[in-house]
């Protein structure tokens, strides 16, 4: 049951985008939905069906021989790691599209772009064989380079061209890396595979082979570059702010709720088991790094003109947050990072969907052609509002959850991260309440504003659907937290991973 | 008797000479208008036959473990009995080299248009055809450069088929001083390895070597001279030269034919001489010939990042391709699945540099040139060639899931496992340049717009879409089943 749950949802989007592609042109939005509703429905089977006691195996197996010489498979499956990010997916979809509802340039191959980039990300988070999840990590790029070219806005074809570059660059040292591991598992046990959980069972060499690094230490950093590239940490963040402000607003809304969490996911799926003790090594200068990058995301968006770029910006500063969490290396931190991993998504997603209705009535994103929208426009100053609660972590909603388990786990850890973190949060209200009292109050500066119209029924919709979910996690996470439970405490005493284990391979 | 064991094995390459000899005659008898549907009728029989005898005569080309060894021809051929292999390889290799032919001749045809008395074009692909038949599956020294004399003799004239564009003259100029350069080249090397062991079949040579391997400076220069004459054909650096002007100057469905077809004669003739025959001293001289490899990547990449014109820059990209595809041949010494790996590198290559050349060979004939800007907007404007041109060029860059990264991972994978990680560090490092190139291409086939609008390209002529649908479906087919050939 849940293995044919999970093959709907990597399946049922390639089927929706080849019927976009044949269907006439004014049918493509709706099949493009009906699609990605159905993907969504399918979520609270999984939700039922998923077992949260269970941390070690994963759950609804799909394996197909693929490439048998090479050991590769067709393998998908889920655990408590995997199992948030693709309710997140599924969830974020359909709003997407009717994000998207207006766009009006070549709207069949749009659809059929997110319908493609859903299944590939779905398959990111479910590949349980190495080699096909980076089949799936490259590919979810083709789609999103499109979507940020073709129907971005003036600098689209850099900010493109320079997300798929740096991307790409990541996941270039990461295939050095999965070539590292095969090899070096074929070598051990003369077997040839690309699962993930047996791939794990190897030992790499601890012996300096460059720069003083050994080569479990090159394959960690290889794994961890990719990712930090993608969350993304400063200093690797610079294509961010580019991409999310020339994307088109549902390109925004996936880049910001699903592709970048594909880091933070990366890394507690293959970064820090595959890593081991190199993780431990350096967990410290990535730990500082967020911290950075906490403070510098916070401060840049702290004094932008343009919507996007504030929220761009905002985001770099809570991803810092959650690869904080995910570095003080205790449940706590790590729980928090996991869930503030979802807020992020719920809360950006909104923010971008939110933004995305004001510029398609007045194509600004400036600061300066808004003001006083809170007369004006009840419903959208309503919603606005309560996501930037959301997004400044006040309590009752979910932002709130996450951060205190991070800044709790950070003070386990270590209190000078714990204090450093915490400032990073007073600066992150800071920016969002000048976002609201730059849109939202003050007096009507533009008087095209006055003719704005406020959110219909096709936007409220999402906005409600996300409203629920981010009052639900604030209020009841355990609905959340006791599926994934076990494999969070779990997490960080690994026994059978012999890459924690000290001693040299023979 | 004789059809048993002389024309049915060497019936792939017979029938294309046969068409190719019968349209010389039927040039020579029938002229105009409407003797020309009935050239390119039989033009497109020749590969045709030609894929159904493999079929028939090497039924397990395809399939994974029988391998039809050496077919033995009759004795009375003396020398010639042992120089020509039917095994697996020549197998899959006739299949590509008649589906490469097929296409090119769809698409010269359809570039001709208006040039009737120039139905030549047919007899030479086919000739070259199976000149690279002979070459991929040839069983000795003599055999290699009969084989090669009669690939390469045809492209030649091809290349300069335009004889009034300067740049074609210029290509074909250059293509054969090189060429006639590297095939002197490789009969010196004929004759330093018949001094040094008495035959010239590879097979025999392949047993001395077996035996006790020779060191002697005879053998180590023939060595040399093999890899530099292999090394012209195939483009690699330092003797990549001749490939930019050469491509960018032949006419663009000759273009195609030479960097799919003629690439993979020249890599199954490295795979016979390398590969199966001095095997040890590919080992022995691995790590150098793997720097000329990355160097190879390295200097197609950086030098297709200033072009703007396609073929000049496809031209720079088949450079960096050859390299990977030399990275294949020196891991043919520590992996043996190499051979197989390789083949559906070729393969994939072929199909997709013929797909786009096929597709600029339109564009070309109706935008008179070939600067990036002409493609702006294409994408949309046709949507199935624009989908195929992006596969072909996604596959190009080496990016999943398409066909080319499989390819290139597998090759990769083949040369880590025979011991040369730096160079696979290089390689892949390397790709990141030729990411952004290709980027380029794709940002103006759709992220542009075409500034007129009676730049729109015409509907291509069925014949030629079909071509290019026909790759682009084949691009799929590969990436679905990348175990096809070895796995």
């Amino acid at each position: 049951m849940l293995s044919w749950i999970l093959l709907g949802l990597f399946i049922l989007p390639i089927l929706g985008s080849l019927l976009v592609f044949l269907a006439p042109e004014s049918a493509s939005k709706k099949i493009a939905l009906a699609f990605s509703t159905l993907c969504f429905i399918l979520c609270f089977p999984l939700y039922f069906g998923f077992d949260g006691t269970q941390s070690q195996t994963f759950q609804g197996v799909v394996s197909i021989p693929w490439i048998p010489s090479l050991g590769v498979r067709f393998a998908l499956g889920i655990d408590g790691l995997s199992f948030p990010l693709v309710l997140l997916t599924q969830l974020m979809l359909p709003i997407t599209i009717l994000a998207s509802w207006h766009e009006e340039r070549k709207p069949k191959a749009f659809m059929a772009c997110f319908l493609v980039l859903s299944a590939f990300m779905t398959g990111t988070f479910l590949a349980t064989d190495l080699f096909l999840f980076y089949v799936f990590w490259e590919a979810m790029l083709i789609p999103m380079i499109l979507l940020i070219g073709v129907w971005g806005s003036q600098e689209r074809i850099y900010a493109a061209i320079k997300f798929f570059l740096f991307t790409f660059a990541g996941s270039l040292l990461m295939l050095l890396s999965v070539f590292t591991l095969f090899i070096s598992y074929k070598n051990q046990t003369g077997v040839q595979t690309a699962d993930v959980a047996e791939l794990m069972k190897g030992v790499l060499s601890k012996d300096p082979v460059l720069w003083g690094m050994s080569l479990q230490d090159l394959v960690f950093w290889g794994f961890t570059l990719a990712f930090l590239v993608k969350v993304p940490l400063f200093p690797l963040h610079t294509w961010l702010p580019d991409a999310h402000v020339q994307a088109p607003t549902g390109g925004s809304i996936l880049l910001a709720a699903v592709l970048l969490k594909m880091g933070t996911y990366g890394l507690l799926r293959f970064s820090i088991p595959f890593g081991g003790e190199s993780f431990a090594k350096y967990s410290t200068l990535i730990a500082v790094l967020s911290l950075v990058g906490i403070l510098y995301g916070a401060f840049v968006a702290f004094q932008q003109q343009d919507m996007k770029k504030l929220v761009a910006y905002s985001s770099v500063s809570h991803l810092g947050l959650v690869v904080l969490g995910i570095c003080t290396q205790n449940v706590d931190g790590l729980t928090g990072s996991v869930i503030q991993n979802v807020n992020h998504g719920l809360s950006t997603g909104a923010l971008f969907f939110l933004v995305g209705f004001l510029y398609e009535q007045r194509h600004s994103r400036m600061f300066s052609d808004y003001g006083g929208l809170a007369a004006l426009l009840p419903r959208f100053s309503f919603f606005l509002v309560l996501v930037a609660c959301s997004s400044m972590a006040v309590p009752g909603l979910n932002g709130f959850v996450g951060e205190v388990l991070i800044l709790l786990g950070a003070f386990e850890a270590r209190t000078l991260w714990a204090g450093v973190a915490v400032l990073g949060v007073v600066f992150g209200a800071l920016y969002t309440l000048i976002l609201l009292r730059k849109t939202l109050f003050g007096p009507v500066t533009c008087s095209e504003n006055r003719s704005l119209k406020d959110l219909s029924l096709k936007d409220l919709l999402p906005l409600v659907v996300l409203a629920l979910f981010m009052f639900w996690i604030g209020l009841a996470p355990s609905f959340l937290i006791n599926k994934m439970r076990p494999t969070l405490e779990n997490y960080w005493k690994k026994p059978e991973s012999a890459y924690a284990k000290s001693g040299n391979p023979t | 008797m004789i059809i048993n064991e002389f024309l049915i094995p060497i019936s792939p390459v017979l029938s294309l000479m046969l068409s190719a000899v019968l349209l010389i005659v039927l040039e020579a008898i029938f002229r105009g208008e409407k003797a020309h549907f009935g050239k390119v009728s039989v033009a497109l029989l020749g590969p045709l036959f030609s894929i159904l005898f493999v079929s028939l005569v090497v039924p397990s080309a395809l399939t994974e473990s029988a391998v039809v060894d050496s077919t033995q021809l009759p004795a009375w051929l003396g020398e010639f009995h042992n120089s020509y292999n039917l095994d697996k390889l020549s197998g899959t290799l006739f299949l590509a080299i008649s589906f490469f032919l097929l296409l090119a001749i769809v698409f010269a045809e359809s570039f001709l248009a208006g040039f009737h008395e120039k139905t030549e074009i047919f007899s030479l692909l086919l000739f070259a055809g199976s000149g690279m038949m002979l070459l991929v599956s040839a069983g000795s020294l003599l055999m290699v450069f009969m084989a090669l004399e009669l690939m390469s003799l045809p492209t030649y004239i091809l290349v300069g088929l335009r004889k009034n564009d300067l740049r074609s003259s210029e290509a074909a100029l250059k293509y054969f001083l090189y060429g006639s350069f590297a095939t002197v080249l490789l009969v010196f090397a004929i004759a330093l390895l018949y001094g040094q062991f008495g035959t010239l079949q590879l097979k025999a040579i392949s047993n001395l070597f077996r035996s006790q391997v020779p060191t002697g400076v005879a053998t180590l220069a023939a060595f040399g001279l093999l890899v530099s004459a292999i090394g012209f054909k195939v483009g690699m650096a330092p003797y990549h030269l001749w490939v930019p002007d050469t491509y960018q100057g032949a006419p663009t469905p000759v273009t195609g034919f030479m960097g799919s077809a003629i690439k993979l004669a020249a890599f199954g003739l490295a795979i016979r001489v390398f590969g199966q025959t001095l095997l040890p001293l590919v080992q022995d001289w691995s790590k150098p010939l793997a720097v000329l490899a990355v160097c190879t990547i390295f200097i197609g990449n950086l030098g297709a990042l200033r072009q703007n014109e396609l073929k000049r820059l496809f031209a720079y990209s088949s450079i960096s391709h050859a390299g990977y595809l030399f990275l294949g041949i020196i891991a043919l010494g520590g992996s043996p699945q190499s051979e197989s790996v390789m083949q559906y590198y070729l393969w994939v290559y072929g199909l997709l540099f013929l797909g786009t050349f096929g597709l600029l060979s339109w564009v070309e004939s109706h935008k008179k040139s070939l600067e990036f800007d002409r493609l702006n907007g294409l994408g949309f404007q046709r949507p199935v060639l624009g989908f195929c041109f992006l596969l072909f060029l996604l596959s190009a860059a080496g990016i999943p899931p398409t066909a080319g990264f499989f390819a290139k991972y597998f090759i990769l994978t083949q040369a880590f496992q025979s011991g040369h990680p730096v160079a696979v560090a290089f390689a892949v490092l390397s790709s990141l340049i030729g990411v952004f190139y290709y980027l380029k291409v794709l940002s103006h086939l759709y992220m542009k717009s075409s500034e007129s609008t009676e730049s729109i390209l015409p509907q291509a002529p069925k014949a030629v879409f079909l071509g290019i649908v026909l790759c682009g479906l084949g691009m799929i087919y590969f990436s679905l089943f990348p175990a096809i050939f070895h796995l």
